[in-house]
């Protein structure tokens, strides 16, 4: 594989979903995470993220591992990217390539769960306001709203 | 036992990129990470908020309230993860 998992530099899902294909495989998947421009009724203009860099990039091989135990016949190629990304930019990719879609379609959807349960990524989210910490058990209501 | 603790994210922004905390020792030169997170939250109130939601990593790995910390051990501090 290659490359780090956790990156500051662009994803390209094409890619990515190139480097988990195999000629033996019928079912290839791929999930791409983009930053949106709302969150709980308020404008996003950037989601800023950070990562406790060295744990997350091992966090992302235990997942892999893990997930190849459960999914022995897919491969897995996830990537996570940090830094400052705007509205349309991608922020994770999972490709998983599988001789069928049933374990791939599965693979895929773990991997992506997994990653947002486990690896140390944070983000920080901006819009005209200024910026706040996203807390995933605490969506805020908008203000404007009650 | 003091323990330097990495911060990050929300906790960093309150606390600083890292915090030295006196943890009570169970046997000499090792005390425990539910130890040290008591220890963490009574010197650092702010913290509070989170609690018990703080992650603990010890050597880059997410580590549980009786799992052991040594001098040396890298021991990080974690906010609920938010990736994706």
């Amino acid at each position: 594989m290659s490359g780090p998992r956790v990156t500051r530099s662009p994803l390209d899902p094409a890619v990515l979903l190139g480097e988990a294909r195999r000629d033996g495989d019928g079912g290839l998947t791929l999930f791409v995470g983009v930053v949106r421009d709302n969150a709980d009724g308020r404008a996003v203009e950037a989601m800023e993220y950070e990562a406790y860099e060295p744990m997350a990039e091992k966090e992302m091989e235990r997942i892999e591992a893990d997930l190849s135990g459960r999914f022995p016949a897919v491969r897995l190629v996830m990537r996570h990217r940090i830094g400052r990304l705007t509205v349309g930019e991608v922020a994770v990719v999972v490709a998983a390539s599988g001789p069928h879609r049933e374990e791939a379609f599965a693979a895929c959807r773990a991997g992506i769960e997994e990653i947002k349960a486990r690896v140390p990524v944070w983000k920080r989210e901006w819009g005209p306001d200024g910026s706040v910490w996203v807390d995933p058990l605490q969506p805020r209501p908008n203000p404007g709203s009650c | 036992m003091r323990v330097e603790i990495l911060l990050f994210a929300s906790l960093r922004d309150e606390l600083g990129g890292t915090c030295a905390v006196e943890a009570p020792e169970s046997r000499p030169g090792e005390t425990t990470v539910g130890a040290l997170r008591e220890a963490f939250l009574a010197s650092c109130p702010s913290a509070s908020r989170l609690g018990k939601r703080i992650l603990v990593a010890v050597n880059e790995k997410f580590a549980r309230e009786d799992d052991l910390v040594r001098p040396g051990d890298t021991v990080a501090f974690l906010p609920p993860v938010a990736g994706g």
